[in-house]
């Protein structure tokens, strides 16, 4: 299986880690629109999160309902190592990019 | 109120849609987050576009990832369908009752389906082994006098062959005349009949596969012959024809070569081929002459691009620079009839080459052939889904360790297969072991076993796969439905099966539906045949023989072949005649004398002599016979019929004088009272009948009943002793007229058959039914009967579940076969009204046989001693 980071992967791996206990679907939507300020789909958010859950990035289990949720249960996500791992390796080697270019006026 | 509803909840749609395609493990979080982004955005940017983002991202959820699957793979594969197998097997043998009543009613089912299909393959293969059978086409003629259809000659004359020749150089004109009689060869002597005369053209038109010589080209020569092996057998025995003489009637033909027969499946078939320009050495020139002497058949063969249309536009134009001013020539078309329609299409009442098949039973016996297959599938559906409270413990176990409903439908479709596939291999050998029974229902020399093994099996097994995904399919989808709880909880088990006895009653109501529709149909065609059996025809039928006299040699001597049979014990009375009824006829121009009316029309003919009307028992309305003390009568009388008069307009027939084909003129004498003389297809015709010498084909003698066969020997006699050199050829008047009706008759046969096999195996799945029924309620009896209700009590409680579903049954068929049956009366203009008897039969007959087969099941439960019920427990 291929174990990169997507772009949109690697955003909301980190919103993931920003939002800590509270990463669901329509969280991270939310969260994504006040970060970005782009919108973005929940269907679109759903399946990047599938997608990193089966790379083994972050690890998923269902949580409480709310009544706006109609008594649904939430399914809440968390980094795991290897998701932290991942996010922090690819920051250290951008870092590493970020400093071999001579000058950005 | 509304309103406020409608803020508060995303629309109910595009939620029921999302629950449909989405995966039960996702549907909890993705309607969570849609339901809270719905409220989320209800309060932001206000219900209206919240409806609208929800519906959006339903539609966005709409992908692979969300939709059902099952996610296991099953690793284990073969040992499961192993298992399937066993457990199907087991299934089998545990209630052989029902297995057997499955597989024996597919089996009967498949078996008539493939002696149909047999035959209608064979029925449809006709002449279709010629090469060039897609661009050849027969020409034949309508006529029509008067409005009355005169129907369709198939035989031409010389001419229009010979007209066309000319117009249409590039298509292929070939012709083909029938002929018999005595035939010598070798110092052998036989009466042949199966002589046909050809021109070299048919040997490019037709396939003829040559064992010796190949003499084709030379046929445009005189006094050839071309035998078949059997024939060459027959006269020359071991030694080689090629060179021999044989003559027939007189004419010597030199042997050129040996030809095979036709296979069955050609329009004509012959032991001889004589070249056809003999013919202008015995026949007189009027017969390559006259527009109305018929006594060949004329074949196209039109080159690539050459349709049949252009073909039918010229023939009308030649035909019409032909026939001129003459007004006869509007009453008759010429027109190509393709060669592959001659078999089943064929309407004619003047003969044909050979004997045509009929449409009518080809579609009757698809027909019919589907509904039993039908029948015998809802059978197993019936029984299948019947037994479903004992699957359903098979079904939860294997649910409760992990099979999925794929699995499940996989080996319920598998046992079906296997069903089937017994069925097949049942079948086949029934189908063998039936076979020459069913060839004598239909009337045909199928070959016995397989035309084509390949195809054949290859169709077995194809048909027999969908016969088991139809008849499988359904059981299999809802027993492959119960959940694993229930088996627990009786309410699950008892929901479910309410949707299938639904279903089954609904099968059960349709299987019955069928089979009286067969009943009735068979009852309503033979109500038909009776009706034409006794049908007042204005003569009398019975006990009147025909002898024909076609031939120059007997012509000659008719009167005193007449005299000679008029003077024999048993016979009454003799005549000499053109036609008798059921034959079809010649028309002729009628101009009337009268200054006053100009009428001019054309009347069929029939030709006969003094004794006619007395020997059919044909009555006179008015006027007078044919007289011998009126020496002008044989020259100026002529006598009509009632329709006739009407026709003309006549007020006082007697005496009104009219001129014949603008020769003769004739003065009538008499009237005769209207008879059928053509079927009962069509309506009276007009008639005019006259005495005239040359036109007396046949003798009719009335004889006494009884004796028969020793007054046929000596008219035989009389006959071999004056012209022996022809075949001696007599027939009944009734088995005659009978003969128009042989389509009609076969079909009737048919149907009989068909129907009995319809009911037989709706009644086998009935009795099933009827005994799972009595299974189920088994215990309830006895406790009726340990409180003191008897036999009489029980029994209308299993009959009432049938009562109403034959009943149903009923109602439905009667509208429904009425409809069918209807259609087919219409072919006769005189026909027996449908009434309502016949359904009261066919509704008496199969509801009886529905009880008896119910009444077993149900007489042994409520006979039952109530303790072998309840004991244990």
């Amino acid at each position: 299986m291929n174990h990169s980071l997507g772009n949109l992967e690697e955003t909301i791996l980190l919103l993931v880690m920003v939002i800590k206990d509270e990463a669901y679907g329509f969280s991270v939507v939310k969260h994504y629109q006040e970060h970005t300020g782009k919108s973005i789909s929940i269907s679109a958010v759903h399946s990047v999160l599938s997608r990193l859950e089966k790379k083994g990035f972050i690890s998923s289990a269902m949580g409480g309902a709310t009544e706006e949720r109609g008594g649904r249960r939430k399914r809440i996500f968390r980094a795991t190592k290897a998701g932290v791992t991942a996010v922090s390796q690819m920051k250290s080697d951008r870092q590493k990019l970020w400093k071999l270019i001579p000058e950005l006026s | 109120m509304t309103q406020l509803y409608n803020r508060t909840k995303p629309p109910q749609w595009a939620d029921k849609f999302l629950r449909w395609y989405c995966s039960a493990e996702l549907l909890e979080e993705i309607q969570g987050d849609l339901y809270e982004a719905f409220d989320y955005r209800t309060k932001h940017i206000g219900a209206k576009k919240a409806r609208w983002h929800f519906v959006l991202d339903v539609f966005k959820f709409f992908r692979p990832y969300s939709f059902k699957r099952t996610r296991v793979k099953n690793l284990n594969n073969l040992a499961m369908i192993k298992n399937y197998f066993k457990v199907a097997y087991r299934n089998l043998r545990k209630d052989y009752f029902y297995s057997s009543i499955n597989v024996f009613g597919l089996a009967i089912g498949i078996a008539i389906t493939l002696l149909i299909a047999r035959f209608i393959q064979y029925e449809l293969s006709f002449d279709k082994f010629h090469t060039n059978y897609e661009n050849t086409y027969r020409i034949i003629r309508d006529r029509k006098v008067n409005d009355f259809e005169t129907g369709t000659n198939t035989a031409s004359p010389y001419l229009i062959g010979e007209l066309a020749k000319t117009d249409m150089p590039d298509v292929v004109f070939g012709r083909i005349a029938p002929h018999s009689g005595l035939t010598v060869a070798a110092e052998k002597k036989f009466v042949e009949n199966d002589i046909l005369m050809v021109d070299e053209n048919i040997f490019k038109i037709f396939d003829f596969e040559f064992v010796a010589g190949n003499p084709a080209n030379d046929f445009h020569q005189p006094n050839l012959a071309i035998l078949t092996k059997d024939i060459a057998t027959k006269y020359f025995e071991e030694e080689d024809p090629i060179g021999k003489f044989i003559s027939v009637r007189d004419q010597t033909y030199s042997v050129v070569g040996i030809v095979k027969r036709m296979p069955q499946n050609s329009h004509f078939h012959f032991d001889f081929l004589l070249s056809f320009e003999t013919n202008r050495k015995f026949r007189s020139a009027s017969s390559f002459e006259h527009p109305g002497n018929l006594w060949m058949y004329t074949y196209a063969m039109a080159p690539e691009g050459f349709g049949a249309e252009e073909i039918d536009y010229n023939l009308s134009k030649v035909y019409e620079k032909w026939a001129g001013d003459n007004p006869f020539a509007k009453n008759t078309t010429y027109y190509t009839q393709p060669l592959a329609d001659i078999h089943l299409k064929t309407k004619t009442d003047g003969g044909d080459i050979g004997t045509n098949g009929s449409l009518l039973i080809v579609q009757g016996s698809a027909v019919s052939a589907l509904i039993i297959l039908l029948i015998a599938c809802f059978n197993f559906m019936n029984l299948a889904t019947a037994r479903s409270t004992k699957k359903v413990k098979e079904v939860s176990v294997r649910k409760a360790v992990g099979a999925y409903r794929k699995n499940l439908i996989v080996q319920f479709l598998l046992e079906s297969v296997l069903v089937t596939a017994l069925a097949c291999v049942i079948a086949v050998a029934l189908a063998q072991l039936i076979a020459p029974f069913f060839n004598k229902v239909l009337g045909r020399e199928l070959p016995l076993g397989f035309s084509n093994l390949q195809t054949e099996l290859f169709w077995i097994v194809a048909g027999g796969a969908v016969i088991s995904l139809l008849a499988g399919s359904y059981p299999a989808i809802y027993l492959s439905r119960f959940s694993p709880s229930s088996l627990m909880t009786s309410h699950g088990g008892k929901s479910a099966g309410m949707s299938a006895a639904i279903v089954r009653k609904g099968l059960v109501i349709l299987q019955f539906t069928a089979s009286i529709i067969l009943i009735a149909a068979t009852l309503i065609i033979y109500k038909q045949l009776n009706f034409i059996q006794a049908k007042e025809l204005g003569f009398n039928k019975e006990n009147v023989l025909v002898l024909s006299i076609t031939n120059s040699q007997a012509s000659e001597k008719k009167q005193f072949l007449k005299n000679e049979i008029s003077r024999l014990p048993n016979v009454i009375s003799t005549s000499l005649a053109s036609n008798v009824p059921g034959d079809g006829l010649n028309s002729w121009r009628v101009e009337s004398l009268d200054p006053d009316k100009k009428a001019q029309t054309s009347l069929h003919v029939m030709v006969f002599d003094y004794d006619y009307l007395q020997t059919l028992n044909l009555d006179l309305v008015a006027g007078r016979n044919f007289s011998r003390d009126f020496a002008s009568d044989s020259l100026e009388a002529i006598l009509l019929n009632q329709s006739a008069v009407e026709l003309l307009g006549l007020e006082d027939p007697i005496g009104a004088e009219f001129s014949l084909n603008g020769q003769n003129e004739v003065k009538v004498i008499g009237v005769v009272k209207d008879f059928h003389s053509g079927s009962l297809y069509e309506e009276i015709n007009p008639l005019l009948f006259k005495m005239e010498d040359s036109w007396y084909w046949k003798v009719t003698a009335r004889v006494e009943p009884g004796n028969l066969q020793e007054t046929i020997a000596s008219i035989e006699k009389i006959w071999k002793g004056q012209v022996s050199d022809w075949p001696f050829n007599i027939s009944f008047l009734d088995d005659r007229l009978a003969r128009q009706y042989e389509s009609d008759i076969r079909l009737g046969q048919s149907f009989v058959y068909f129907s009995v096999l319809a009911i037989f195996i709706a009644c086998l799945g009935l009795f099933g039914l009827s005994s799972f029924a009595t299974e189920q309620r088994f215990k309830e009896i006895g406790i009726r009967k340990a409180l003191g209700a008897g036999t009489g009590d029980i029994l209308p409680l299993i009959f009432k579940q049938f009562a109403v579903l034959l009943l149903i049954s009923f109602l439905l068929a009667i509208p429904a076969s009425w409809y069918m049956m209807d259609t087919w009366l219409q072919n006769f203009v005189f026909h027996a009204e449908i009434g309502p008897m016949i359904f009261v039969m066919a509704g008496i007959l199969s509801i009886l046989v529905a009880a008896i087969t119910i009444g077993y099941h149900s007489m042994r439960a409520a006979r039952a001693n109530p303790v072998d019920s309840l004991r244990y427990e």
